[in-house]
């Protein structure tokens, strides 16, 4: 980790940092699907449950099934649900029994997946990914109400923010080398069908034919950024160049393709965990900054 | 190192292993596959990140006909109306209908799926029909401004409220 944070009180910060913006993302995400969640994963959801059991066999996620033995209307089990899992992600978001809110929340968010496996996208596999993680680390060390109350968190915040890191870059060299296998990444079509396809049109792009080695050349950026991430954030000199890249292609996907959760959340969480664990700060020594309000000084110097 | 660092540590390494065994492919079928599947959907770990990948390809458009009481018409699409972070949410279901044409049975009761998604949203609609048009993008080398896309239909399908909630939906007027 050379050249990152490495001290556990700015580990546990940058914990702190990251647990605010995973909440913050999923609370939006959640708010944005609050009229349509009915759509989504009801039993009589534009994918009815029947026909996905019929097709798939039953799963353990039965929305229709569990309303039924709550003697509930679908719509009723759906509602109370919606509110339940807003509500831990609250409290996740401001770290109140933060070990326990994670738990909720992953048992939320997993629910949601499976009730309906045709409702999520890319958004929602990063978020079950890091809800998980979250459950084993000391997320509620800064910047939480436990922090405030002096409730010490479990686990060791130098080695959750390195898995955290490296679980990010996996699913980056993942993006990348599932793209090299197609022919659409090397020749520049994928970018220009991307921005140009209805779904996922925001602008009229056509001129962009024009441009065919421009095209070719994003695309061949993207594949450079996703599959080198993994290696370029241990490099120094690369890090926060390859970071700013990777949040440059996140900033094209909200803005050309309409993406917006997607895309802010990802910048937001690749600069959490790439660029502010390189910003210097004295080892030890709390910054003070507005953040900083309910963090607690650590009550011994830490040693690098 | 203590004890449960070290716990930890080997719990961690299991867990970035699986993250990393799902880039390669074909390792979700067989009997790991359905291990693998099942802690996937579990942790997140293991599932597919490969987004818009190999290829981005082209897509088709859905579209419904919808013939309200009052002998109006009008189409729209599955997407209309409905928040932006939802159309993302839809146009993959949709997508679902591509995935599974081949199968005639299956096409119909997807196709009946969403068109009753559709007439539960609106009930001043009596019958809609379901429209499914292939997109097809010219590619970089072959784009002519004059011609830069062609649709064509591919699968229509009416589907009647049934009556009885033609008769609640007229109780309710």
């Amino acid at each position: 980790m050379q050249g990152y944070a490495r001290n556990e009180p700015r580990c546990q910060s940058i914990l702190g940092a990251f647990r605010i913006v995973l909440s913050l993302s999923m609370i939006a995400e959640w708010l944005f699907l609050k009229t349509s969640m009915a759509d989504l994963i009801g039993p009589n959801g534009f994918l009815q449950e029947n026909l996905m059991t019929a097709m798939f066999g039953s799963s353990p996620v039965s929305i229709a099934g569990w309303s039924q033995e709550l003697g509930w209307e679908a719509k009723k089990a759906i509602a109370w649900g919606y509110w339940v899992h807003l509500a831990f992600l609250f409290s996740f978001l401001v770290g109140f029994h933060t070990r326990i809110s994670s738990v909720i929340v992953w048992l939320g968010h997993t629910i949601f997946m499976n009730a309906s496996i045709f409702a999520i996208y890319g958004v929602d596999r990063y978020f079950h990914l890091f809800i998980f993680l979250s459950i084993f680390m000391p997320m509620g060390a800064r910047y939480s109400v436990d922090a405030y109350f002096l409730r010490k968190p479990l686990g060791n915040s130098r080695d959750s923010l390195l898995i955290l890191q490296l679980a990010t870059t996996i699913t980056y060299l993942h993006a990348g080398i599932s793209k090299m296998r197609g022919t659409d990444w090397w020749d520049g079509n994928a970018i220009w069908r991307a921005v140009n396809l209805p779904e996922f049109r925001q602008f009229d792009m056509l001129w962009l034919s024009d441009f065919p080695l421009i095209m070719k050349i994003l695309c061949w950026g993207t594949l450079l950024l996703e599959t080198g991430y993994i290696i370029a954030v241990w490099v120094r000199p690369l890090r926060v160049p390859w970071a700013l890249g990777i949040i440059t292609l996140h900033a094209g996907i909200a803005l050309f393709m309409g993406l917006r959760l997607f895309g802010i959340s990802l910048i937001a969480i690749n600069f959490v965990l790439f660029v502010l664990p390189t910003f210097r700060q004295e080892e030890g020594i709390e910054v003070k900054r507005w953040t900083d309000f309910l963090a607690r000084r650590p009550k011994t110097q830490s040693t690098v | 190192m203590s004890g449960t660092r070290k716990v930890f540590g080997f719990l961690a390494t299991m867990h970035l292993t699986v993250l990393l065994a799902g880039m390669i492919p074909g390792v979700g079928n067989g009997p790991w596959g359905k291990v693998m599947g099942a802690y996937a959907r579990l942790t997140g770990a293991g599932s597919s990140f490969g987004f818009f990948s190999p290829n981005v390809g082209n897509q088709w458009v859905i579209e419904f006909k919808l013939h309200h009481f009052d002998g109006k018409e009008e189409i729209i699409s599955l997407k209309e109306g409905i928040p932006s972070e939802t159309a993302i949410r839809v146009g993959n279901m949709s997508r679902f209908f591509t995935r599974m044409f081949k199968l005639p049975k299956i096409r119909r009761s997807i196709a009946a799926s969403l068109t009753a998604g559709i007439l539960e949203q609106r009930p001043q609609v009596k019958k809609a029909t379901f429209i499914a048009k292939s997109y097809r993008l010219a590619s970089l080398n072959n784009f002519s401004r004059l011609k830069p896309r062609k649709i064509s239909p591919v699968y229509e399908c009416t589907f009647s409220r049934h009556p009885d909630q033609e008769l609640k939906i007229a109780g309710i007027r």
